[in-house]
């Protein structure tokens, strides 16, 4: 047993029983946690596959930004979760169905010949940054633009769904004020209209 | 040694466990969230593999595409969990059926 | 020139129509009754002049399609005129027999509120009998046939206060219904055949069809089926066995409208159809044996319910159809003139007739009971002799028109020669006995005897307006026949149809007067002096068996409660189909339990889209999981 072997159990391990523990944790922050704990191993096996650039855009984007997010709404809502897992006969069925799903999934692969293709840390020439870089802004430069609008109208999308319910906040509005006169206000009754 | 047949197995069993995750999920539409993240993560994972496999670097720019959407996908969803918040006080997904005509 | 002056008789007679119907009180009756009556002498004028010309011009067939009504990818129906022999000569007598009982009208109908209505009406049958007689296609045939249909039913229904002409109104427009629903089923079997409405186009077409090769129907070939179809449409407008029912109580109608439509011109539409049509029924052979019969047992049973009526105005009604039934049997052997003849003369004679007893019965204050009547030979002598002469050719009298045209129809019948033709022919002489019975019983019972009805000296003849057109009638019934030799020399029709054997006018006469009908004549005569003269009928009667015949007649062989028992049939039928089927099966099951069904299978599906997310996902998953077994399992 080499040391890359020892090093993939180990990660794999890691990432499926977080995994397993965010799905049925109840404390969101904790899930998050966990999350993160995931991305992270996940990164190094991604790097085992000599995907350096991704596996750190996956820890600087994603656990340094999207997990930041979410952590930072957790935060902001102040949720009380109660029991995750509310009735067993759902459990069971979804359990049922993931493992469908897996042997499923598992006969796919076992069915398709992958025993001798490995997967090694080869040393190359060039780095992983510099082909995707090089692949990036050639030939999918169009769908580069079209990520990076996409990424823009998120963020004023993000902004405009909470934008909504303004006049909700108490404040003041100035020019109203400058408007008002005491006729609007006041009333002067008689004695026979009391 | 470890064989490309290992990671595709990985990638399997997270994909299915973030599926069991989004039924299991009743009271927190947070944890649905980021049983979708798991799942994007495992579908990247097999197209690390796969672009591996095929030594064509293509697939390594599609993650990258994948991680991009990702990304704007769960800040508008955030955005929308917080203004369901907003509105009803509780993001127990068993209390939404809005969809039911 | 000629083709104006054809256009211009119906568009006279609608605008005289309108201009009655739509009048201002300001029009008196009188003048819009010499109004309506100058339109129709004009284009009977018209009429005449086309006649002239259709019968001085050999093969002259005046035809053209003015009018493009519809047009659907091959088939065309134009609204044209096509004037040959036939339909020149049923003009003159329509529009002269219209014309006399416009005259005729003004003084009978003086002292109705409603008198441009019925002058309206009157204008308006003309012009669809016209409509219908000109036609030169099957479908504008059936839009007059419609149109003649409707202004009976408005004209029996004139008195619409009167219970008994609203029910015979209704009776009238019912059983025509019946045979209208036939005629069109005919029309359209002759348009599939013959590819066209157009007589023109459908003759000729005819001369392609193979006759010999025809598909066959249940032991009739497609020829037949059509015609009897057809001939069914003219059965009930021409009052045939057994759809006869309504032409006697049709005699609600005022007097002139059974002169003219009951007697001399609707009626006679189912006639000139056949005849019309005549090319097409001589292919249908089985058919028009089927007419002979119908024709022969019409002609001899309802004229003897005629000998036991008491209602001069059905007495005459029966012996309408009774001659009608001898047209129908001429047509049955093919010899289509001859009906056409008998037509022809029939329609003076028969109008004639109505219009005499309308006299009486306007002089006796619209009393209608023969038994309330008698001895009025000395008070009405005018209406007594044109009465007499109405009579005289209706029992085909030696050289009145009667004699020529029904001489015409035996002899014809006779010379035939096969098994059915002879017992028709027997049946017809019998008939003609009949017929010289129930005529003569008539005026005897009228005008000769005593007065049974109180004071004789208080009637008096009507005025001028009304004699006249009995005066011009009576002289027509009485010289109409001696033109016998245009319809059997001559070829009246667009296709000749029959020879008939003729030898010249007097040995014709002589040949007739020495027939069996001469016989019958006689017979007829001295049975109805010695039981109506002489007053014999009740003790004859008390035989018991002439009784129970007189019974069995007098019923008028329960035609009538076969309909209604048809209807209370029908009536049953429905009510079970409306209780049993329409609210129990259709409502409750179908209409309502159905949505009923679907609603409680809903409740299932329902629970389905629960409008939770995950179970929305859960089946997504599912249905993926579900696809993804079978690829999976046809790809291992």
């Amino acid at each position: 047993m080499d040391i890359i072997s020892i090093l993939f159990y180990l990660v794999t391990s890691v990432v499926i029983i977080s995994s397993i523990g965010l799905i049925i944790v109840n404390n969101t922050v904790h899930a998050a946690l966990l999350l993160v704990l995931i991305f992270f191993n996940t990164a190094v096996l991604w790097l085992m596959m000599n995907a350096e650039f991704l596996a750190i855009v996956l820890v600087l984007v994603y656990v340094g930004a999207v997990l930041v997010l979410f952590l930072f709404v957790i935060m902001l809502l102040d949720i009380q979760v109660k029991k995750t897992v509310s009735k067993k006969l759902y459990l069971l069925f979804s359990v049922t169905i993931s493992a469908i799903m897996f042997a499923e999934l598992y006969l796919v692969i076992f069915y398709h010949d992958f025993q001798n293709s490995t997967v090694e840390i080869v040393n190359k020439n060039t780095s992983n940054t510099y082909e995707i870089g090089l692949l990036l802004f050639t030939e999918h430069i169009f769908s580069f633009e079209v990520t990076a609008f996409i990424l823009l109208v998120a963020i004023i999308a993000a902004i405009a769904i909470n934008m909504t319910d303004r006049q909700r906040a108490l404040r003041q509005d100035p020019g109203k004020q400058i408007l008002e006169t005491k006729e609007k206000r006041l009333k002067i009754l008689k004695d026979d209209e009391l | 040694m470890i064989t490309m047949t290992h990671y595709l197995v990985f990638s399997a069993l997270l994909f299915c466990i973030s599926v069991a995750g989004i039924f299991i999920n009743r009271k927190n539409i947070l944890l649905l969230l980021m049983s979708i993240e798991l799942m994007l993560l495992s579908v990247n994972t097999n197209f690390i593999i796969f672009s591996n496999y095929s030594n064509d670097i293509t697939g390594q720019v599609f993650v990258f595409f994948i991680l991009a959407v990702a990304a704007a996908e769960s800040a508008i969803g955030l955005a929308i969990i917080v203004s369901l918040f907003r509105a009803r006080n509780s993001l127990e997904i068993n209390l939404i059926n809005k969809l039911k005509g | 020139m000629l083709e104006n002056l054809i256009i211009s008789i119906p568009i006279l007679l609608v605008l005289s129509s309108a201009v009655m119907g739509f009048s201002s009180s300001k029009l008196t009756n009188i003048n819009a009754g010499i109004i309506s009556s100058i339109l129709v002498f004009i284009s009977f004028i018209f009429s005449l002049v086309i006649f002239y010309y259709s019968f001085t011009n050999e093969n002259s067939i005046l035809y053209d399609d003015f009018y493009q009504w519809i047009s659907i990818s091959g088939l065309n129906i134009g609204m044209g005129y096509l004037i040959d022999k036939l339909s020149a000569m049923m003009m003159v007598v329509v529009l002269l027999i219209s014309f006399v009982v416009h005259v005729y009208s003004i003084g009978y109908m003086r002292d109705e509120k409603d008198f441009k209505r019925f002058f309206s009406y009157i204008a308006l049958f003309t012009f669809s009998m016209i409509l219908l007689v000109m036609s030169n296609n099957l479908i504008q045939l059936f839009i007059g046939w419609e149109g003649v249909g409707l202004v009976s039913y408005l004209l029996i229904g004139f008195f619409y206060k009167k219970e008994s002409a609203i029910k015979a109104n209704l009776k009238a427009f019912l059983i025509n219904r019946i045979g209208d629903m036939f005629f069109i089923i005919g029309i359209i079997m002759i348009f599939v055949l013959l590819d066209s409405f157009d007589y023109k186009t459908m003759f000729s077409n005819l001369k392609l069809v193979d006759i010999s090769n025809l598909e066959y129907y249940y032991g009739f070939n497609y020829i037949d089926i059509a015609c009897f179809f057809l001939f069914i449409g003219a059965m009930a407008k021409s009052a045939q066995i057994p759809l006869h029912v309504w032409l006697p109580d049709s005699m609600e109608g005022p007097t002139p409208i059974s002169a003219l439509i009951h007697a001399a011109t609707m009626v006679t539409a189912g006639i000139f159809m056949v005849a019309r049509l005549s090319p097409v029924y001589i292919y249908a052979e089985v058919t028009t044996d089927f007419i002979l019969i119908i024709g022969a047992l019409t002609a001899l049973f309802i004229g003897v319910i005629a000998i036991f009526d008491n209602d001069i105005k059905k007495v005459i009604a029966y012996s309408t159809i009774s001659q009608l039934g001898y047209m129908v049997s001429a047509l049955g052997i093919n010899a289509y003139t001859v009906s056409f003849f008998h037509l022809y003369t029939h329609a003076f004679f028969k109008a004639l007739l109505f219009l005499c007893a309308g006299s009486v019965i306007m002089s006796l204050h619209h009393n209608q009971d023969i038994t309330k009547m008698g001895g009025l030979r000395k008070r009405l002598p005018i209406t007594h002799f044109c009465f007499l002469v109405g009579t005289l050719c209706i029992i085909g009298f030696p050289l009145t028109s009667g004699f020529f045209s029904k001489d015409l129809i035996l002899e014809v019948m006779l010379y035939e020669n096969t098994d059915l033709s002879f017992f028709v022919y027997i049946l017809l002489l019998i008939g003609a006995l009949v017929t010289t019975v129930y005529s003569l019983r008539l005026i005897f019972i009228v005008f000769y005897g005593t007065y049974r009805g109180g004071d004789i000296k208080k009637i008096h003849e009507e005025s001028f307006v009304i004699l006249s057109p009995l005066i011009i009638l009576a002289t027509l019934s009485l010289i109409s026949g001696f033109v016998i030799h245009t319809f059997v020399e001559l070829p009246i029709f667009m296709f000749g149809v029959k020879e008939i054997h003729y030898e010249g006018l007097l040995p014709f006469i002589s040949h007739g007067v020495l027939s069996p009908a001469s016989v019958t004549l006689i017979a007829g005569f001295f049975i109805a002096k010695h039981l109506y003269l002489d007053n014999k009928e009740i003790s004859f009667l008390s035989n018991k068996y002439f009784k129970k015949i007189s019974m069995i007649i007098k019923s008028k062989y329960k035609f009538d409660e076969f309909f209604l028992n048809c209807s209370d049939f029908m009536k049953a039928t429905s009510y079970f189909a409306a209780t049993k089927f329409d609210i129990k099966i259709i409502d409750s099951f179908i209409v309502n339990g159905l949505p009923r069904k679907i609603n409680k299978l809903s409740t299932y599906f329902k629970s389905v889209s629960s409008g939770y997310l995950y179970h929305y996902a859960f089946l997504i998953v599912f249905s993926l999981v579900v696809i993804f077994g079978i690829i999976l399992a046809r790809v291992l």
